[in-house]
């Protein structure tokens, strides 16, 4: 599903380039769920960037679907981003005017899902995920966890074949926690390719795979 | 849109701030932009209604020529079969007595038949085919037969004009709408003109001219063959021009001095949509400012939608819509807004008009693509910016910074409007002042001038006479005009050597004891005396520089001809006889408009140029009382004019009126476009202040004062300021000169306008930014960091 070819990232400063990826090679299957790992500014984050589109490595290749993202331009990007990934972050990223319901709703409605199916589709998950009596609240009225789990509600809203998650436990207590990686568990089940970024190596154990990077370089790569 | 409308009013009501300046002004610029489209709707709807409106035509040359020889009109019909109708008009106030009791009537009409049929008037009550059948008979609009003989039909009955003579009622017409250019209260034939008085030139008495064409003829050929036809009788040797009617009311070519058509007020429109635009452009700016450097509050919402599948497209569109439902809610304000500013603008304009006329049918659908275009000027450039973000800020943390500059850049846009806009403020106030109370080289006080029909002249003497037994009255002259709007004729087009002098010199004609009246101020020689009429000249300074006389010593002009010789009715032998004694200069006076410069002037004692005004000199103390005595005697000597007088001084500021008027309105703009740079520079500190405030944190953390934090948050705004100031000094400068340049009389442009301008503009701006800088420097550092 994911290529990665020699993909390099790096800062020009004046005297020195300053890397942040050097020399990633990895490939990842369909249904995995794999965990990234590694201190603070191993580039854990630009890893997750340059799979989900959102930053360009400086060198190598980067094939989604055996389509070289290298080549591609805004408008295919967009596409990939309705149709294939979600995205699960740290700081929920919820946005502050909208109801959970309406939350729910946007990846939908950009994938241009007519408006009755889309309420069927957003009850659906409202139901699956416990969250119908809420779902005329606004986000700062949600406990932490309870953003998470819209967060999450949203990013499987629109049927994405990948879940990149940065931390997604990370601002969360441990029970919280807990529930949301079970909740990522049997998505993958479903069929849901999943990476995570995560500090925490109990929750890094609900993964199939875990991947270490220190300094910008693959450490480690253990299967289980 | 039902979904981005609703997120658009969650996120004004989250950012109050922003959502208040952004709506407050643009709603304020709204309506100041609905006022003025207001005033040009009504304007424009000046004459639309005549049903021909699109075959009438006024006949025009250039040089505000707009009355011709009113016995032309028989024989330019017979000449040119094009013409269907044609008709004279003049038209003045007058009083009209039914049984001694008299109505005052602000347009009595003198024009002919013709007039009914081209402006198709409906008669209601009367021969359609002549209304007014003979120089007796008098045609009333409905609305004066009402105030007169309430609902009985009047057809048939007595009214007198001006004590002077009976007219019968002939015929009772519809009122023209108040929008029409043209105003009949009352119509009688043209012929009376010699009861009435007219414009009265070179043995003629001159009109103007309204032409119905048919349907086929072309006005331009037309127009070559009344030229070609009539070169010799124009005067002024100007091409003769018809004037579409329906552009009458707003072409310059129409404006002349009297009232007797209606017309827009070129300048007003001028300076109200300069203004108008400025005001808009400014509070565009205020959007894009606020929107833009709002964007850190809303750079991830961006994110978020753009990795849930919004491209760029789908963020443009959301932006632009949100300004565009922005913009309606404040345009909902704005018709509130100026339905509050109505009256005081109607007071303004010195006109009355609905602002909803803005709003009715036709108009709203000029109205409302405006306001879209508005909208999408002030949405385009931030969507354009915001939908460019790029989400990658959503991981990790790198901050968004820079950016901001630019949009700073902006608000210097709107600070040197603002200082442009307080520089013509003071330099317009300044140069009414100086018109206002310019030297004159008279004594303006204690003047009353009583106009004086053509025909009361031969008792000129005895009213004089008895005005002088009172001793509340120094003296009385009678002139051609009053100075400040006389035109002065400018007789001699002569090769001018044999004269004596050379150069042109304009005249006017006085009476004797004009310059006793007027106290002006001799150089040399003496004043007029009874001998002197028809045989004596005074002149000007400025005229006695032209000759290069040392003295005027036995110096006389010769060859003036009279106005009747001067146009062709004497031979040039003939004129050379004439020959008139220079017996006095006089230090300048300004006889022309205060804009003009004076003129080398020769003052002629006699009734040449017609003897339109009796001025009386009078004591101070008993106004009153000496008012009603001149009434008095006029009343006895001639009964059958009206007593029509006012104060100089009074007359003369009303004449500075319109440039008032102009000070007046730039006042308003100029307090409405500080106020709105005000709220723009407001939402840009709000915003440093929040981007700043890690940086504030850190600085106070290590030691920084209040005073310290505020210094650096106010510099980030007002460096802007002193860029504008820079740019606008010269460019200010450059507009006043060409404001200026209409004057003869200029107010001086000194340096401390332009500083006092920057200071306010300064002041005004620190005064909104310092008190911004002292919340954010004041609150707690612990505060500021604990979110990072």
């Amino acid at each position: 599903m994911i290529k990665l070819n020699n993909i390099y990232k790096y800062y020009d400063s004046k005297f020195q380039r300053t890397f942040v990826l050097k020399n990633i090679d990895l490939e990842i299957s369909e249904g995995e769920f794999i965990t990234i790992m590694g201190p603070s500014g191993a580039g854990k984050s630009t890893l997750l960037n340059i799979i989900g589109m959102l930053d360009e490595p400086d060198e190598g290749e980067y094939f989604f679907l055996d389509r070289s993202v290298g080549t591609i331009n805004e408008k295919s990007r967009v596409e990939f981003h309705r149709n294939y990934m979600g995205f699960i972050f740290q700081a929920f990223h919820l946005i502050d005017e909208m109801t959970v319901y309406e939350n729910i709703e946007t990846p939908l409605v950009y994938k241009g899902v007519k408006a009755s199916e889309r309420k069927a589709m957003v009850a659906d998950i409202l139901d699956r995920f416990n969250i119908v009596a809420k779902k005329d609240l606004f986000p700062v009225q949600l406990s932490g966890g309870q953003q998470q789990l819209v967060g999450i509600a949203r990013a499987i809203a629109g049927k994405p074949k990948l879940l990149l998650a940065d931390e997604p436990t990370g601002n969360l207590h441990t029970d919280q926690g807990k529930q949301i990686m079970e909740l990522l568990k049997q998505l993958n089940s479903e069929g849901i390719t999943i990476l995570q970024v995560t500090h925490n190596e109990q929750f890094a154990k609900y993964g199939s795979r875990i991947i270490r990077l220190v300094d910008g370089m693959i450490s480690s790569d253990e299967r289980y | 849109m039902n979904y981005v409308l609703k997120n658009t009013i969650r996120h004004l009501i989250r950012n109050p701030v922003s959502g208040v300046i952004i709506i407050g002004g643009f709603a304020l610029s709204l309506s100041v932009a609905l006022l003025f489209a207001s005033y040009l709707f009504n304007e424009s709807g000046y004459d639309k209604f005549f049903p021909a409106i699109d075959r009438i035509y006024r006949l025009c040359a250039e040089k505000g020529i707009t009355t011709f020889r009113g016995d032309m009109i028989r024989e330019v019909k017979d000449r040119y079969p094009e013409i269907e109708r044609i008709c004279r008009y003049d038209n003045g106030t007058t009083e009209i007595l039914q049984n001694k009791s008299p109505y005052a009537v602000t347009n009595l009409v003198k024009t002919d038949n013709d007039f009914f049929k081209i402006f198709s008037l409906n008669i209601r009550n009367g021969s359609k085919e002549e209304p007014i059948p003979d120089n007796n008979s008098l045609a009333i609009s409905s609305s004066l037969a009402r105030t007169i003989f309430g609902n009985s039909d009047p057809v048939g009955k007595t009214l007198n004009i001006q004590h002077k003579k009976d007219f019968i009622i002939s015929a009772v017409y519809d009122d023209l709408p108040g929008n029409s250019s043209i105003q009949a209260q009352a119509v009688i034939s043209w012929e009376n003109v010699n009861d009435f008085g007219g414009e009265y030139r070179r043995g003629f008495y001159y009109s103007r001219l309204f032409l119905l064409l048919d349907n086929k003829s072309d006005p331009v050929r037309l127009e070559e063959k009344i030229t070609q036809d009539y070169s010799q009788d124009h005067y002024m040797n100007e091409p003769f021009k018809l004037l579409p009617f329906k552009k009458s009311y707003f072409s310059p070519m129409t404006i002349d001095n009297s009232s007797s058509t209606l017309h827009a007020n070129l300048k007003s429109i001028l300076l109200f949509s300069t203004v108008t635009i400025l005001v808009l452009v400014i509070s565009i700016l205020n959007f894009v400012i606020l929107v833009t450097s709002n964007h850190l509050g809303r750079i991830r919402e961006i994110g978020i939608k753009k990795v849930a599948g919004a491209g760029r497209k789908e963020i443009f569109k959301q932006f632009l819509v949100e300004a565009i439902v922005i913009s309606f809610i404040a345009f909902a304000l704005a018709i509130y807004f100026s339905l509050v500013l109505e009256g005081p603008f109607s007071a303004l304009i010195q006109k009355d008009f609905p602002v909803l006329t803005a709003l009715r049918f036709p108009n709203i659908l000029l109205i409302i693509p405006g306001v879209l275009i508005v909208a999408l000027l002030a949405g385009f450039y931030p969507a354009f910016i915001i939908s460019g973000f790029k989400p990658v800020s959503l991981f990790g943390n790198s901050g968004i910074t820079g950016k901001l500059q630019m949009k700073s850049g902006l608000s210097v846009v709107q600070y040197l409007i603002s200082i442009v806009m307080i520089v013509s403020l003071v330099v317009m106030t300044r140069q009414n002042n100086l018109l206002t109370n310019k030297d004159l080289g008279f004594t303006r006080e204690q003047l009353v001038n009583i106009k004086i029909p053509w025909e009361i002249k031969d008792r000129l003497p005895v009213i004089k006479d008895k005005l002088q037994s009172n001793p509340y009255i120094i003296a009385c002259a009678v002139s051609h005009g009053i100075p400040g709007e006389v035109a002065l004729w400018n007789m001699w087009n002569e090769p001018l050597e044999k004269y004596g002098y050379e150069g042109n010199l304009p005249s006017f004609t006085v009476d004797p004891d004009f310059f006793r009246v007027y106290n002006a101020e001799f150089l040399q020689g003496r004043g007029f005396e009874e001998s002197d009429w028809m045989k004596s000249v005074i002149i000007n300074e400025s005229a006695f520089k032209l000759t290069g006389w040392e003295s005027i010593e036995g110096k006389a002009l010769k060859g003036i001809p009279t106005p009747e010789q001067a146009f062709g009715r004497a031979s040039a032998s003939e004129i050379e006889k004439n020959s008139l004694n220079v017996v006095g200069v006089i230090k300048d006076i300004n006889v022309e408009k205060l804009n003009q410069p004076v003129a080398p002037t020769v003052f002629e004692c006699s009734d040449h140029f017609g003897l339109n005004y009796l001025t009386c000199r009078i004591v101070p103390g008993d106004f009153p009382g000496t008012i009603a005595y001149i009434k008095k005697v006029w009343n006895e000597v001639c009964p059958e004019s009206l007593f029509d007088y006012h104060f100089y001084d009074e007359w003369l500021d009303a004449l500075y009126k319109s440039e008032m008027h102009s000070a007046f309105i730039i006042r308003v703009f100029a307090l409405i476009s500080i106020l709105l740079s005000c709220l723009g520079t407001f939402g840009i500190m709000h915003f440093i202040a929040r981007q700043r405030t890690k940086e504030i944190g850190i600085r106070k953390v290590h030691g920084a004062k209040i005073i310290d934090i505020i210094r650096i948050l106010n510099w980030s705004v007002l460096k802007w300021i002193l860029i504008a100031y820079g740019v606008a000094i010269p460019l200010s400068y450059i507009i006043m000169q060409m404001y200026l340049s209409g004057f003869a009389y200029k107010t001086r442009l000194s340096w401390w306008i332009f500083a006092l301008a920057g200071a306010i503009a300064l002041g005004i701006a620190l005064l909104t930014v310092s008190w911004q800088s002292w919340r954010t420097a004041r609150r707690n550092p612990v505060e500021a960091l604990r979110y990072e």
